[in-house]
Formats: C-alpha cells, sequence, structure tokens
C-alpha cells in the first residue's frame, strides 16, 4: 500500500486572498450576510432593524424552511462567507438549528450579537461546531450609559456576564465599536476595555436611517469637528505604519455610476423578510427571495445596481473628493426624498477628510462659504 | 491565439482558520471597522486603491 500524503497546510489570509482574487476575476458572489430576525432583546436607540422589532412584524419573518432552502441554493452558488445577524441571532428559537443547517453546508460562519444572551449552554453549544468569528457589539462599558442607549435596565450586567463566558471560552470573537457623539468621550475606556481581551481595537463612525425612514438615529452622529479630533487620534496611534503615498487618485474624476462603492461585486445582503439587496442599507433594488431564486435575485438586483447612473444635475455627479465620501444612495433617499442627492453631513465630513488628507484647501461639495 | 493556461490538477490543502488573519475587501455591508480618516494609512482600505471610500472599508472576510 503506497504511504499516505500528508495535506498540506496553507495559511488563512493566503486562502483568503487566493480565494477573493479568483472570485473578484470571476465576477461572482462569495458572500452574504443574512438577517435572520429583527427580534432584539435590546433597543438601541441608533439601531436601524429597531423599528421593526416589534410584534406586529414578526409574522413577515422567514420561516425555517425559507432559511435553509435560501441557504441550500447560497450553498449552490458556491458562497463560501455567511454572516449570520439580526435583530439579536439568539432570539430565534431555532437558531441553532439554522446554524447546523449552515454548518453542514460548509459556509465559513460569522455571527453579530449583542453579547447580551450568551449562556453556558450557548457556549457549550457553539464550541460543537466553532465559527470563523463572533462580533461582538460595544458601544460602551459604562453601566448607566450602556442601559440607557439599549433602552434595557441591567443589559450592561448581561452583557459583562456574556463577556466573561465568551473570554473563558476559547471561540474567535472580536469587538465591533460605534463612535457616536454621546459615547466620544468612552473611546479610550472602550479601548481599554477590548484590548483587555486581548484584542485591537477599531471604530466606525457611520450611522444612516432606520428601515421605516425615522431619521432619529442620526441625531447621535459625530459632528465633522469630533471626528477630526477622533481621526487625528487615530492617526498618532498608528503613526509607526507605512504612509500610503499613492495619492494619485484620491481626487480623479468621478465615475457616472450612482454606486461607487463595493455594492453588485461579490455580496449579497438578505433582510428577515427574505429580500435580497446587495448591501445592509441599500434598499434602492430589491428582490425577494419568496417570489425570486437566490440566483434570479442576484442576477436581477446586481444588474439594476451597476446600470444606475447619476441622472440629475446632483453635485455628487461632478464631486471629485467622492473618495472620501460615505454616502449611500439609499441613506440620501431617507434622508433628502432623492438618491442621487447629496447628504450634506457627508459632504461636511468628506471636505474635511480630504483636505487633511491632501494638506491644502478645497471647495465645499455644495460650495457653501467656510465659517 | 493567447497561449493556454497550463493545466494544474486540482490540489487538496489545510487551511486553519484564523480570524485575525482576515483581509479586508470591497465594503458592501455596513460594518466597517476603525477609520483611516486623514491617516493616510492605508491599512483600512481607505483608498480607492483598496477599492473603497474612507471609513467604509470592507468587512474582514
Amino acid at each position: 500500500m503506497p504511504e499516505p500524503r500528508p495535506i498540506p497546510t496553507v495559511e488563512y489570509k493566503d486562502f483568503s486572498l487566493k480565494i477573493h482574487s479568483r472570485y473578484d476575476r470571476l465576477d461572482r458572489v462569495i458572500k452574504a450576510q443574512m438577517e435572520l430576525t429583527y427580534r432584539c432583546n435590546l433597543h438601541c436607540v441608533h439601531c436601524y432593524t429597531d423599528p421593526y422589532n416589534a410584534r406586529e412584524f414578526f409574522p413577515r419573518e422567514m420561516t425555517f424552511a425559507e432559511i435553509t432552502r435560501i441557504l441550500d441554493e447560497m450553498a449552490d452558488l458556491e458562497i463560501l462567507y455567511l454572516n449570520l445577524t439580526g435583530g439579536d441571532i439568539f432570539m430565534r428559537g431555532d437558531f441553532f438549528q439554522i446554524y447546523d443547517h449552515a454548518c453542514r453546508k460548509g459556509f465559513l460562519l460569522m455571527l453579530y450579537t449583542n453579547g447580551t444572551l450568551f449562556t453556558r449552554a450557548i457556549i457549550d453549544r457553539l464550541k460543537q461546531a466553532p465559527p470563523f468569528s463572533i462580533d461582538i457589539s460595544c458601544h460602551s462599558v459604562n453601566e448607566e450609559a450602556f442601559d440607557r442607549f439599549t433602552q434595557v435596565s441591567g443589559s450592561f450586567r448581561q452583557f459583562m456576564k456574556g463577556m466573561e463566558l465568551l473570554r473563558s471560552s476559547g471561540l474567535p470573537f472580536c469587538f465591533r465599536t460605534k463612535a457616536m457623539n454621546w459615547n466620544k468621550a468612552e473611546i479610550p475606556q472602550i479601548r481599554r476595555f477590548v484590548e483587555s481581551f486581548g484584542q485591537s481595537f477599531g471604530f466606525s463612525t457611520s450611522l444612516s436611517p432606520r428601515l421605516n425612514g425615522d431619521l432619529s438615529s442620526l441625531e447621535y452622529r459625530l459632528s465633522p469637528e469630533d471626528l477630526r479630533v477622533l481621526d487625528e487620534q487615530e492617526k498618532d496611534r498608528t503613526d509607526e505604519e507605512e504612509p500610503c503615498t499613492d495619492r494619485s487618485d484620491w481626487t480623479s474624476s468621478p465615475p457616472a455610476r450612482l454606486y461607487r462603492c463595493g455594492c453588485a461585486t461579490n455580496t449579497i445582503h438578505i433582510n428577515a423578510w427574505g429580500e435580497l439587496g446587495t448591501c445592509t442599507m441599500q434598499y434602492e433594488h430589491r428582490a425577494s427571495l419568496r417570489d425570486h431564486s437566490v440566483k434570479d435575485a442576484i442576477e436581477k438586483v446586481f444588474s439594476e445596481v451597476r446600470a444606475r447612473r447619476y441622472t440629475t444635475a446632483s453635485p455628487c455627479g461632478a464631486c471629485t473628493i467622492y473618495s472620501f465620501c460615505e454616502k449611500s444612495p439609499s441613506d440620501a433617499r431617507r434622508e433628502t426624498g432623492d438618491a442621487e442627492a447629496p447628504i450634506p453631513y457627508d459632504c461636511d465630513v468628506a471636505l474635511d477628510r480630504a483636505e487633511r488628507a491632501l494638506h491644502r484647501e478645497l471647495i465645499h461639495p455644495l460650495a457653501i462659504p467656510k465659517r | 491565439m493567447p497561449e493556454r493556461k497550463a493545466y494544474s490538477p486540482p490540489q487538496l490543502v489545510r487551511v486553519e482558520l484564523n480570524h485575525e488573519q482576515a483581509i479586508l475587501s470591497i465594503c458592501s455591508l455596513t460594518a466597517a471597522t476603525a477609520m483611516a480618516g486623514a491617516t493616510n494609512k492605508c491599512r483600512n482600505g481607505g483608498c480607492k486603491k483598496a477599492g473603497t471610500g474612507f471609513n467604509n472599508a470592507g468587512r474582514p472576510s
């Protein structure tokens, strides 16, 4: 009998790079984010899904049979990465049935959760077949501020209990922090907390309108001045890194397309009602998976998104600092009534970032005189 | 006629999953970490060369 040959081992980073490059060339979807439910035990004031975290909306959510059918179709399409999110995933009584099905289908699983629902039983169950990563929302480490933000008394204690269970579990996890005007002063404490788990700290700052069109979540945005301070602090902390010296295309002519991000490239998003889109917040173009197969929905939605162009005289169409801008067409629709229109806040932030990156004064995208 | 790429047989490899080695790619999900801001760093894919806008980097995968 021939000697069995050992199977060579590949580092994850090399594998991931190879997969991404290959599927970029093939123009294929490899990632999916699926909202299993809008149900959540918390009611965070900035949360875009929370308006649908109410009893009257629950009957619209995907059933177990619908979810497994979609997972099967996604596996057939060779989608590899699957991010399960909510609401909170653990609010579904059938979560582990869904999880087991996804594991059997071979997805690399990433779980998003608020971390307050972990129990010993959940941790032990996850340890039987660990996900690729568990991402925990962490927007405050101050009990009073945490409970005020989540609008649930005692939620901070539940969170801390969950984190201690997770810490000792050996499961792979990391934290996700959103810097907002109410927690900006807490960023150093949150950083220390995250680092005490041996994790590196990072944060995002963009906030979107809520899915029902309510704009109250935007009240928690950082001002452009606050963003500048945080950027500078970040810069001070990362000075050991190589600066990017290639600025050749930072202010180039903008493409005519409406979606200048990664929408309709390699990722799909499926909301709790079974509607497929290209991004968590992209709601201009969706297809219901109750009427379409995943394959047909991707073809339909991707071709619609890719075909969108600026057709009006919106300043965004000709903006040369668009690569510093976070505007999403759906956010613009909700905020201004027009997907092509600029979001003044994003213009202010983009201008500030562009000026600091390029070290020169620029004209405001909306031609607003400086104060 | 362009030269055909030489055939290489499929290879079986073992991948050690390590989420700390996850890479950033073009963003289409709102789950970005950290920010590049005006720090002139590419660590977060903060310029178009990395395929995304500032503070809008892809989720690690």
